[in-house]
């Protein structure tokens, strides 16, 4: 009664990019006990080139779209451009670790795998095809977090950071689970394709009373994933825990986590629920309301808020709130029949210029913190505009783009999303979407005035070795080059389809 | 290619002159050539369109149409004059050269204002006069006032250039293009859209800031820090109206609604009344011209607010006779400025005979600012008060338009006498820190070519002017038009309110003195105090004290919102979907050992909450738990509930070797209201589980998977105890991995025992840092529970 599988069924060739660089950690972390502790930079460089090695991976199968683990599994464009994202992330990362580790006396070995394992969770979320996948990738993406969150050991607020970043994220994946179990009760499956089928079947019925269960369960599963992409009212922990894990682990972790939340909401919604609607024959889905209830609440709080942070790591905390909001208005507006796909390259490509922006940002942050952990204050980076010019004005630019200016990739991707938002009718959520941009402004551009309008003596930034600095080169030309030549990006965004049926 | 050339050339020359600062004298052949060749050689309708972002529809596109051919004639034009008077207003050639880049960077950044065609680029052009402006009023920048001059202006400026960009962007989503041509075509798209009140509140936010509207306008005076030709460009003639141009570009599109009209002339005309008040009472020879500035910003704007074609006439020659008198009398008081070492108008008297040639360019500038005929400004103030007549307009506007045209025309003539009269004529002789001298060659043509403008322009209507006019008003309104304008239109109503206009001005100049001593004794309403309440207090503040109320760094706060949220979530879905808890007979199987069980615990929940000390908690939790295995033992589950007991024991050691190390009562006094707060949601997150599990259980779906296991454990699997048959027959791998998994975590916990250092006393952990801040807002934020 039983089919053994054969391994050639599993068409492991498809999986290669994420499986490979989960074999890899799990090689490195064996690999490191080997590597004496004063030159744990060779496993930083390792960890390198295993990213690399899946990066390339990556782009060779690039315009693949094949599936494996008996269809649980899926590779396609999406998942392809969200890997790149995660890789790059991790990449630098990577590079910000590398002094920072030494110069805050954290430097361990497992922490280079603990970053593969992460970054494998989060690709693996850009894959799955099936409930089950998108909680395993979950967990893995989640528990390295904890880990790392914690890791300047025996620091209070780090200490802090790890136990309440497990605590609300065990709790959020309870609320992910219960929602799964509840979406499988109602469509008896859990693979995302079959669910789509099933929830059709579901609509059509004239008061099927499986109709509320998949409502809740969808709800619970937002909830669960809210918590991970930090999305108002299930934000609360991000602030307390990106200021007091170590500052890479703080950059990893603003983009790392919310990519991987944001797949698999992507996948949930628009592949298994995109007509789940209450009465048959709506083109919004029934969750829109509900998304675009949340980003706006999002941007506004998250944004309203960051004004208020004296502290540059709580500050970009919050504007990485607000930003999920974007992106969450990317999502409500795949909820509209026909937008899904457009609304889900927009999603990934403001993602795209998110990551790159922000972990310049992190970067620039990481440089000038002192040693001991202090000097994370905005007013710290008074005068800097004078001590280190060229710092400076990369800096500028991230602000600018995490504003939205012309130019940077910052504006590219929040037109993207606007435009997907207008198209799907959620006129309210676009206003609030602009006006909120612009109103962040107001805590962005004071990082301008406090480097180059206010007198002071400059921060030596000390934090700025030659690691740091190839990450902010990195993220610079990201930020920069995706602002002028933006086809860059969107012809790899252009081929995502995720809709299982054109409208 | 000759837009993108006109547009650039400016700054190719400002990059020059950073190779070589000697060639500064020769910059001013750019703006020059720029405008001889506006004049006599641009073709009509020159555009160039190269694609950038396709997919998103941004593109390089310049064109040129009648508005933004006045522009740029103004923008070389004056700029040519600046630059030729500055090479003498600066001593040193340093300065002069970085003066002249900056210039020529601003008027780069100008001309693409004007002649772009794709609403980002002039977004971006925007800003960067913005930046190249707070570099020149920022110029002496050794100098505090200059530098907080500099500071607000940038801040007010770019602030209201985001606040336009927020507008274009629903632009572009509303026409869906960001080209202005098309955009201009697009009919009422803009005006039916439902984008169209947010679309035209962050657009005249921009403008109004640029152009220096009330309440907006704080930002102009403290602007005057800036060394004289650069007011006399930016604050003057040109910058300040990049406001007035966006309105005038944008306007057929978005005016005719009640909004529009009421907004924009009401605006207006409160800028031109307050502005003209503020100027006279003002001593300072330049902030009496930068109230008188944003006074006359004002008309243009108020100008605006029908859309009619005589008031597009208006705008057109009111644009064009402010520029050259006001720029002329900027540069007569940089002169005056630079020959005595002041500019108090009170310390000045008598300079005519002193300074002929700059007192000839003062004093026409001066009749024309007054509104005397037959110079230009007459021209603008009849146009003014023909168009304040306009009978398209409804409402209490309709009565006060003219009235304010008069009153506010009056006021203008007032301080135009003030300024020529008591600087360069006066009975008392001038008390100045230098001997005054007339200014060198280049800086008394400036004003003299200005004012030549002043006095042949309305002489030239019809060959030169018509067209301009024509062109320009044509492209304001979209369609074509054809204005010929007359000097004098015979005895009519503009004339008489004129003549009454002017007659009023001499009268309050005549009592100038009591009326300035009057205005100077009153209390100046200012909204700096407004700004700096907003910005440096209401917001930050507020921003701060809904971080407190939300960031409060208590995870059970952060666990309450989330379970708050999931009750909210549950409730409204089944309140919504009316959907039947009691379905299939949910209460049948209810048998009276269950039923005192399910009373047992919810006393033992009871006691857990009541429970004095942690110990007793943990205790009360550990006995809920073995009755909680009780009941899955009379439900017919032995095994499960064999596991659930046996993990209730380890739960209760562990908990018990965790809170050792804790005092044993709760010590942390909580709030009754804050303890209603926590029963509530307590008491809902149960409810929305019961709910949802009766949802669950009264919507079946499917049958249940266990019959299966029974019947076929003999069979198949050969074994009478069905549990373990399936523990370790029909999910044998999951049993499998389990086990994998449990040895793995032993071996770890094993490590992780052997790595305790073994200088750390066993069991003991000593937290090495105790007092940490943190938190929002530099204070506690953070739980403080650890002891």
């Amino acid at each position: 009664m039983f089919e053994v599988p054969v391994l050639a069924d599993l068409n492991l060739g498809v999986t290669l990019p994420s499986v490979f660089l989960a074999l890899y950690a799990t090689v490195l972390l064996a690999v490191d006990i080997f590597i004496p502790s004063e030159h744990k930079i060779r496993t930083a460089w390792l960890a390198l080139a295993g990213i690399v090695v899946s990066f390339v991976l990556n782009l060779m199968t690039y315009n693949t779209v094949d599936s494996a683990f008996f269809g649980m599994f899926t590779a396609d464009p999406f998942s392809a451009f969200l890997n790149i994202i995660s890789l790059v992330t991790a990449f630098i990362s990577i590079l910000l670790s590398v002094d920072y580790l030494k110069r805050a006396g954290i430097e361990r070995g497992e922490f280079y795998p603990l970053i593969l394992f992460t970054t494998t969770g989060i690709m693996f979320m850009g894959h799955a095809n099936d409930l089950i996948v998108i909680f395993v990738g979950l967990e893995l993406l989640s528990i390295p977090l904890y880990v790392m969150a914690a890791l300047r050991y025996p620091d209070l607020k780090s200490e802090e950071s790890g136990i309440k970043y497990f605590i609300l994220g065990a709790f959020a994946s309870a609320f992910f689970v219960y929602g799964s179990a509840l979406i499988y009760g109602a469509t008896g499956t859990t693979n995302l394709p079959e669910i789509f089928q099933s929830v059709s079947v579901i609509t059509a019925t004239e008061g099927n009373s499986s109709m509320m269960i998949l409502l809740m369960g969808a709800g619970l599963a937002i909830v669960g994933l809210g918590f991970k992409v930090a999305a108002v009212p299930f934000h609360m922990w991000t602030p307390d825990v990106y200021e007091g894990a170590p500052t890479p682990v703080t950059a990893f972790m603003s983009v790392g986590a919310k990519i991987g939340g944001f797949a698999a909401l992507l996948r949930i919604l628009i592949v298994g629920l995109p007509m789940l609607v209450i009465l048959d024959g709506q083109t919004t889905a029934a969750w829109q309301q509900t998304i675009a209830l949340i980003a706006a609440a999002t941007l506004i709080i998250g944004n309203l808020v960051a004004i208020a942070q004296t502290n540059i790591k709580r500050m970009l905390a919050y504007s990485s709130i607000a930003h999920a909001g974007y992106v969450l208005m990317a999502i409500a507006a795949a909820g509209t029949l026909g937008i899904g796909d457009k609304a889900a390259q927009s999603a990934v490509v403001y993602l795209m210029s998110y990551m790159f922006t922000n972990l310049g940002a992190f970067a620039v942050a990481l440089a000038i913190e002192k040693n001991d952990g202090t000097g994370t204050n905005i007013s710290d980076f008074v005068g800097l505009g004078k001590s280190k010019p060229a710092l400076a004005l990369m800096m500028t630019v991230f602000m600018l783009s995490l504003t939205g200016i012309p130019l940077t990739s910052g504006f590219i991707g929040k037109w993207m999303v606007f435009q997907a938002t207008m198209e799907s009718g959620l006129v309210g959520l676009a206003i609030v979407g602009v006006v909120t941009s612009v109103a962040s402004a107001f805590y962005y551009v004071r990082i301008i005035v406090n480097m180059f309008l206010k007198d002071g003596e400059g921060d030596p930034a000390a934090g700025a070795t030659q690691y740091v600095n190839w990450a902010v080169y990195v993220s610079f030309a990201g930020t920069v080059l995706l602002g002028i030549f933006p086809f860059l990006m969107l012809n790899l965004a252009n081929p995502i389809t995720l809709a299982v049926i054109a409208p | 290619m000759a837009l993108l050339l006109i547009v650039f050339a400016p700054a190719a020359a400002a990059f020059v002159l950073t190779l070589i600062p000697r060639a500064a004298r020769l910059a001013i052949t750019v703006p020059a050539l720029t405008f001889l060749y506006l004049l006599i050689g641009a073709p009509d309708g020159m555009s160039i369109n190269i694609p950038w972002v396709p997919s998103v529809g941004i593109s390089i596109s310049f064109f040129m149409d009648g508005l933004g051919l006045l522009f740029a004639l103004l923008i070389s034009g004056i700029g040519s004059l600046v630059l030729l008077y500055s090479s003498a207003y600066f001593d040193e050639p340093a300065e002069y050269s970085r003066f002249s880049r900056y210039t020529l960077l601003f008027m780069m950044a100008m001309l693409g204002i004007v002649l772009s065609a794709n609403l980002l680029l002039v977004f971006i052009f925007w800003e960067i006069t913005s930046i190249t402006s707070y570099l020149l009023i920022g110029f002496k920048h050794e100098k505090e006032a200059a530098r907080d001059g500099a500071r607000r202006a940038l801040i007010i400026t770019s602030a209201g250039g985001l606040a336009m960009m927020a507008g274009f962007l629903l632009v572009g989503i509303a026409a869906g293009t960001f080209e202005l041509p098309e955009i201009l075509g697009s009919g009422d798209v803009l005006r039916e859209s439902p984008l169209y009140l947010p679309i035209l509140g962050l657009i005249l936010l921009g403008a109004f800031s640029k152009s220096a509207q009330w309440p907006l306008h704080f930002w102009l005076p403290g602007a005057m820090e800036a060394p004289t030709p650069a007011s006399t460009y930016l604050h003057s003639a040109t910058m300040v109206k990049a406001g007035i141009f966006l309105l005038a570009r944008l306007g057929s599109t978005l005016n005719g609604t009640d909004v529009w009209f009421y907004v924009v002339t009401g605006v207006g005309l409160i800028t031109f009344l307050y502005g003209g008040v503020i100027a006279m009472r003002q001593t300072d020879l330049k902030a009496i011209l930068a109230y008188s500035t944003v006074s006359w910003l004002g008309v243009l704007v108020a100008l605006q607010g029908t859309g009619s074609e005589y008031a597009a006439s208006a705008l057109v020659i009111g644009i064009l006779a402010h520029a050259l008198y006001k720029g002329s009398l900027f540069l007569v008081a940089g002169s005056i400025d630079h020959a005595t070492g002041t500019r108090e108008i009170d310390k000045l008297g008598q300079l005519a005979r002193k300074m002929p040639f700059t007192f000839a360019g003062a004093v026409i500038a001066g009749v024309s600012m007054a509104g005397i005929p037959p110079l230009l400004g007459f021209l603008a103030k009849e146009l003014l008060k023909a168009a304040s007549l306009y009978e398209g307009m409804s409402g209490i506007l309709a009565t006060l338009f003219p009235i304010a045209a008069v009153v506010g025309s009056a006021l203008t003539a007032a301080v135009a006498l003030r300024i020529v009269w008591d600087t360069f004529l006066g009975s008392k002789a001038a008390d100045t820190p230098h001997e005054a001298h007339e200014a060198p060659f280049s800086m008394w043509i400036g004003p003299l070519v200005l004012g030549a403008g002043s006095i042949i322009l309305p002489f030239l209507l019809a060959p030169t002017l018509d067209t301009l006019v024509s062109k320009a008003v044509s492209a304001i309104r979209q369609e074509t038009a054809s204005i010929h304008l007359h000097l004098f239109e015979g005895i009519n109503t503009p004339l008489i309110m004129s003549t009454i206009a002017i007659l009023a001005g001499l009268g309050i100049f005549l009592i100038r003195k009591p009326v300035i001593a009057w205005l100077q004794a009153r209390r100046e309403y200012n909204p700096v105090a407004v700004y700096q309440w907003l910005f440096y207090d209401a917001l930050p503040n507020g921003a701060e004290w809904l971080t407190h109320r939300l960031q409060s760094g208590k995870l059970r706060f952060y666990m309450m919102i989330a379970i708050a949220a999931f009750i909210a979530m549950t409730g409204l879905t089944i309140y919504a979907g009316q959907i039947n808890l009691l379905g299939a007979d949910v209460l049948g199987a209810l048998d009276w050992e269950i039923v005192i069980v399910c009373v047992l615990l919810m006393v033992g929940a009871w006691a857990g909450i009541a429970a004095p000390t942690r110990l007793g908690a943990i205790v009360v939790l550990g006995i809920e738990g073995a009755l909680l295995s009780l009941l899955f033992a009379l439900f017919g589950a032995p095994d499960l509930a064999f596991t659930q007991l046996m993990i209730e024991v380890i739960t209760l050691v562990l908990f018990v070797l965790a809170f050792h190390f804790l005092p044993d009562a709760f010590t942390t006094p909580i709030r009754l209201s804050a303890r209603v707060v926590d029963a509530i949601i307590a008491a809902g997150a149960g409810l929305a589980v019961t709910m949802l599990i009766l949802a669950a259980r009264s919507n079946r779906i499917g049958d249940s998977i266990s019959h299966w296991f029974v019947d076929n454990s003999v069979p198949i699997g050969q074994g009478h105890n069905v549990v373990n048959v399936i523990l370790v027959d029909f999910r044998g791998m999951d049993t499998q991995g389990e086990i994998v998994v449990l040895i793995i975590a032993a071996m770890g916990v094993t490590a992780l025992l052997r790595l305790r250092p073994h200088d750390q006393p066993r069991g003991k952990y000593v937290a090495e840092d105790t007092n940490q801040g943190g938190g929002d807002g530099g204070d506690g934020g953070i739980d403080q529970q650890h002891s």
